[in-house]
């Protein structure tokens, strides 16, 4: 696998340094001689000075045969026209693009320049659920940000005990996957009743979570 | 025409120059306050301060009433997230982006930015000049 790194600052030089170790061939571009220098001292050739989002530059890095481009630099509408490029020019599979200003999130998701992903967002996100709702928890969400796994803890006291599954009115979007009752799992089937302290785990659309909350944590 | 142009650079102060002469609606971007005294002091501009890459600084424009919207940063790239910011988000008719990298305006040109560049355009009549 062949994997160019566009952004040889903090995050691209461990990112650099992470996909060498699980074995990809990397090559990281900088524009800044003094930081490729410092590149250079831990990753040898595979540094290229230049302007990452110049299409001779990418060109060079030889983006045609690239399986993934990641663009990290401190610049949104670098990081855009990179991973644009790379996915229409050079017919890149796979490009990732550092997200620095939240409030880009909308616009690169709109133009799909592939996974947009922002440190700031992820970290936010995880503080609110934390806070939000200790009784339920995200334990997985998938990039595309279209679907999440999500584990809902009943209270003991709980109101829904002895409700079936298919009197419960769950939002479209969301899917039972499995009840964790003192340690066994159960099939979540129309006819199973819960009981306080079942966990649940579900497949939720986002969005679902307050309604979830209201629907089996009221 | 409401024209909104971002970058207040000699190119954007020009055009804005230009267009309030001809006497439309002109709106400046840019995020350095001290550009806007590029523009000529005769003629009344409403400005803006703050980056173009931002929903909320193009909102506050009001770039989904332009008519026009010329995206002249000295950057390249910003122009062009800009330019297809104004087209796909704020539905604007009438875009241009300035893409000073010969290379770069061939590719995004094709893949339907509508630009500009002011490169090719100089070598073109530093050309002309020569064979003349």
């Amino acid at each position: 696998m062949y994997a160019i790194v566009v952004g040889g600052g903090k995050v691209g030089y461990f990112l650099t340094q992470t996909l060498q170790n699980r074995g990809f061939e990397v090559t990281v571009v900088e524009n800044n001689p003094n930081k490729c220098h410092k590149l250079e001292d831990s990753f040898g050739g595979q540094v290229l000075l230049g302007d990452g989002s110049s299409p001779q530059v990418l060109e060079r890095a030889g983006c045609s045969r690239a399986d993934i481009v990641v663009a990290v630099t401190g610049r949104d509408e670098d990081n855009f026209v990179v991973c644009q490029m790379a996915k229409e020019h050079f017919g890149v599979g796979r490009t990732i693009a550092r997200l620095n200003n939240p409030r880009n999130e909308r616009v690169f998701r709109e133009f799909q320049v592939g996974h947009a992903i922002s440190s700031t967002i992820v970290i936010a996100g995880m503080i609110e659920s934390e806070v939000a709702s200790e009784r339920i928890t995200e334990l997985l969400k998938f990039p595309s940000g279209e679907v999440a796994v999500t584990e809902i803890d009943l209270p003991r006291n709980s109101a829904l005990t002895g409700k079936t599954i298919s009197e419960l009115e769950l939002p479209v979007g969301t899917l039972l996957i499995s009840i964790v009752r003192e340690g066994d799992i159960i099939l979540p089937r129309g006819d199973v009743a819960l009981a306080g302290g079942d966990r649940l785990i579900a497949l939720t659309a986002p969005g679902d979570e307050a309604r979830l909350k209201e629907l089996l944590l009221r | 025409m409401f024209v909104v142009i971002v970058g207040c650079g000699r190119l954007g102060a020009a055009l804005a120059e230009q267009l309030g002469k001809e006497g439309h609606r002109v709106t400046v971007i840019d995020d350095d306050p001290g550009s806007f005294l590029r523009l000529p002091p005769d003629l009344a501009f409403e400005q803006v301060i703050g980056t173009g890459i931002d929903v909320d600084v193009l909102t506050r424009a009001k770039a989904s009433a332009a008519d026009a919207l010329l995206a002249v940063t000295d950057s390249d790239n910003a122009n062009i997230l800009i330019a297809e910011m104004a087209e796909k988000m704020f539905h604007i008719s009438q875009v241009v982006a300035r893409i000073a990298d010969p290379a770069k305006e061939e590719i995004f040109r094709r893949s339907g930015v509508p630009s500009v560049c002011p490169t090719a355009l100089a070598a073109g009549q530093v050309l002309a000049k020569l064979r003349n």
